[in-house]
């Protein structure tokens, strides 16, 4: 009963973000497959991505045009291009205007000095879906959203509020207001930012918290602290293994014994970066994942789904 | 050919790669060893971890920094020519540009004002890269530097560093100049019109007037940024600049590195080295896993220790070997496909670097295998 109280106070979308490189889509698909298995119909999108996912999910290639990749789960990579294309379909009455328009270079150009426009499109289409009904029920119970890792920090999820604040009249602008009253209401969407317990990729992490709690632009839901090497070597091994250093006993072992202490010193890096998140993380979930590492992306998300599940 | 040799017949260094590879640790540790080879050289960094930043005695927007320190290193290492470091801040960096080429302090003050300006200088993929370059073109042409080595900023895609001068100057179209500037737009046909309407309809006249006031401002900058945006890319195709991808030996970063380096020959810019970094140090030993867990075995027992405590120890280590080398398995097959993919002159392995060391002992470690 009380899991299942909680499967209805949970949020409708989650948006993924982080730096490239932390482990972002891995924890996006895992995170799909998790809801998928609590029997919740699930979309998964990527962001105008190279697309990583299907290669992470072993399904065909995924592009623009959504579909199903699993009986409860389906797989969209939205792209600026396309998002127009539709957006426009729906606001041009004429097909012979809206190609007009769309083979325009003039379109092509504005866009290009306004790609907040294709950025808020793109939000648009998420919100479209998020919309979705079939037969009086919600197309889809969760939406998971692999955001776009810019080095931005929140551009991408701040651009409908941006727009809105921009331009305060208009088509574009009311729209953009409901976009960003969905993202900014903690009963819809919710933010998971991941990262890795390196200093550079906290530091990147922490700022981004500041910039959440700044802007309001969304309510941070989870954080997750991704590659947490296994903790190998009890205490009174680390003190049999610094004896050995001080005494240089035999130089012969240098290497054995420097890897060893390399993997202490790593260890006790790691809790110190997790220490720093953990002083800000407040009343918000806290997910801790070990170290992946394999050439099988599949097998990684399995055994990171894994740790999800037993975490919630 | 080694990459010692590379170094002495160039002038710039690019390093190029994905983000969490450590590419700015590897951009100071090829600056050291081209100061170590007598070569006066500038480290450009973007955005280093600040104790590799204090390290260098460097500060965001700051000037060329002479490193003055001791360094605790063997002395075939040690600079034997001036070495600088400097910090690039990409906003204070368009500053200047558009400083220099504007005509007057009021059409700089009316480009900052722009909102339009802070979307091309701040948030726009590819600005950093392209204000780097330009950064990095004044400094090689109005400075005395034997090799200035330059850390591209963290991209979501190392790809972007490529695109970067294309976006910026697309993005500045000289057709759209045309086509949304006062003078232009008497020659709007019908159709054109009818779009201006539609556009209209969903964004106020205001935000359009403004980004045609920017464009109209920008125009006078457009012909020398071109200009100089060719010359970079000259320099940056030409025999004096080396690029080096730094890449880590992980499934992502290894397929994007591919993709880079195929971009890079593509495109014509000389890729001379290949640099894994972060690998397993494992790879580094002389001895055999066997040797080791025969001679760790044997260390154990000459100790006096607790037994119980020596089990533990034992098999932690044996843990440790285990998993270290089923990782560097996993980054053999990753470094293979590597080199089968891309056929790059030359291929360095650099260990992962302890997150504890100082600034000497890094370099105690990349030195040797760079020179490699």
């Amino acid at each position: 009963m009380g899991r299942h109280n909680k499967t209805l106070r949970e949020p409708q979308l989650h948006f993924i973000c982080g730096k490239g490189g932390v482990g972002k889509s891995t924890y996006a698909c895992a995170l799909a497959k998790h809801f998928t298995q609590k029997k919740l119909r699930t979309l998964l999108v990527q962001v105008n991505a190279s697309d990583s996912h299907s290669a992470i999910l072993k399904t065909t290639f995924i592009d623009s045009t959504l579909r199903q990749a699993e009986p409860l789960l389906w797989v969209v990579n939205v792209t600026p291009k396309d998002s127009l294309r539709e957006y426009l379909l729906l606001k041009v009455p004429s097909p012979q205007l809206y190609r007009l328009i769309f083979e325009s270079p003039l379109l092509r150009s504005f866009l290009k000095f306004v790609p907040a426009l294709a950025e808020l499109n793109m939000l648009g289409k998420i919100w479209y879906h998020a919309q979705e009904k079939n037969e009086e029920e919600t197309r889809y119970q969760r939406i998971v959203i692999d955001c776009p890792a810019t080095g931005h920090g929140l551009r991408f999820l701040s651009v409908a509020k941006v727009t809105y604040e921009g331009i305060k009249k208009g088509g574009i602008a009311e729209e953009a207001l409901q976009i960003a009253s969905m993202i900014a209401d903690a009963k819809r969407s919710a933010l998971h930012i991941i990262t890795l317990p390196e200093e550079m990729a906290v530091n990147e992490a922490l700022h981004l918290m500041q910039e959440v709690q700044n802007s309001k632009v969304i309510a941070l839901y989870m954080l997750v602290i991704n590659g947490l090497s296994k903790a190998i070597f009890s205490q009174a091994s680390k003190e049999i293994i610094e004896q050995i250093t001080a005494s240089k006993l035999l130089p012969d072992f240098d290497q054995l014994i420097n890897a060893a202490q390399k993997r202490i010193i790593q260890a006790e890096a790691e809790l110190a970066q997790t220490a720093r998140m953990q002083a800000v993380k407040g009343d918000k979930q806290f997910l801790q994942l070990p170290r992946l590492r394999g050439n099988d992306e599949a097998a990684v998300t399995e055994m990171m789904l894994f740790n999800l599940n037993a975490f919630a | 050919m080694d990459f010692s040799n590379a170094l002495l017949k160039k002038k710039i260094v690019i390093c190029v790669g994905a983000g969490g590879v450590g590419k700015t640790t590897m951009s100071v540790a090829i600056g050291f060893l081209a100061a170590s080879l007598g070569k006066k050289t500038l480290i450009m960094t973007i955005d280093p971890a600040k104790r590799l930043a204090d390290a260098l005695g460097i500060h965001v927007g700051g000037k060329p920094v002479l490193f003055e320190q001791k360094l605790n290193l063997e002395q075939k290492w040690q600079p034997k020519a001036p070495l600088y470091a400097m910090m690039l801040d990409t906003k204070m960096a368009w500053r200047d540009l558009v400083t220099r080429l504007s005509s007057s302090g009021e059409v700089r003050e009316s480009i900052f004002s722009n909102r339009f300006y802070k979307h091309l200088s701040e948030e726009m993929a590819g600005s950093g890269e392209f204000v780097a370059c330009e950064a990095l073109y004044t400094l090689a042409s109005e400075s005395d530097f034997d090799l200035i080595v330059l850390d591209t900023p963290p991209t979501a895609q190392a790809l972007d560093f490529l695109t970067a001068p294309e976006r910026v100057l697309s993005f500045l179209d000289r057709d759209a100049f045309r086509l949304f500037s006062a003078q232009g737009f008497s020659f709007f046909a019908g159709t054109q019109r009818i779009l201006m309407g539609v556009i209209g309809k969903f964004v106020p006249g205001h935000f359009l007037q403004e980004l045609i006031d920017f464009l109209n401002i920008f125009s006078e900058l457009y012909e020398p940024l071109v200009k100089r945006a060719h010359s970079f890319l000259h320099l940056l195709k030409s025999q004096e600049t080396m690029f080096s991808v730094v890449v880590a030996p992980r499934t992502n970063a290894i397929r994007e590195s591919i993709e880079l380096v195929q971009a890079l020959f593509a495109e014509k810019f000389a890729v001379e080295a290949l640099i894994v970094n972060q690998v397993s140090p494992l790879l580094f030993f002389q001895w055999s896993l066997l040797e080791q867990r025969e001679a760790l075995r044997s260390l154990l027992f000459s100790m006096v220790i607790e037994p119980q405590k020596r089990d533990q120890l034992s098999s932690a280590l044996s843990e440790m070997l285990d998993e270290e080398s089923k990782m560097m398995n996993e980054e053999e097959k990753l470094q293979s496909q590597l080199q089968q993919a891309v056929s790059v002159p030359l291929f360095l392995q650099c260990p992962k670097i302890r997150p504890d060391l100082n600034l000497s002992e890094i370099l105690q470690a990349l030195l040797p295998r760079l020179s490699k």
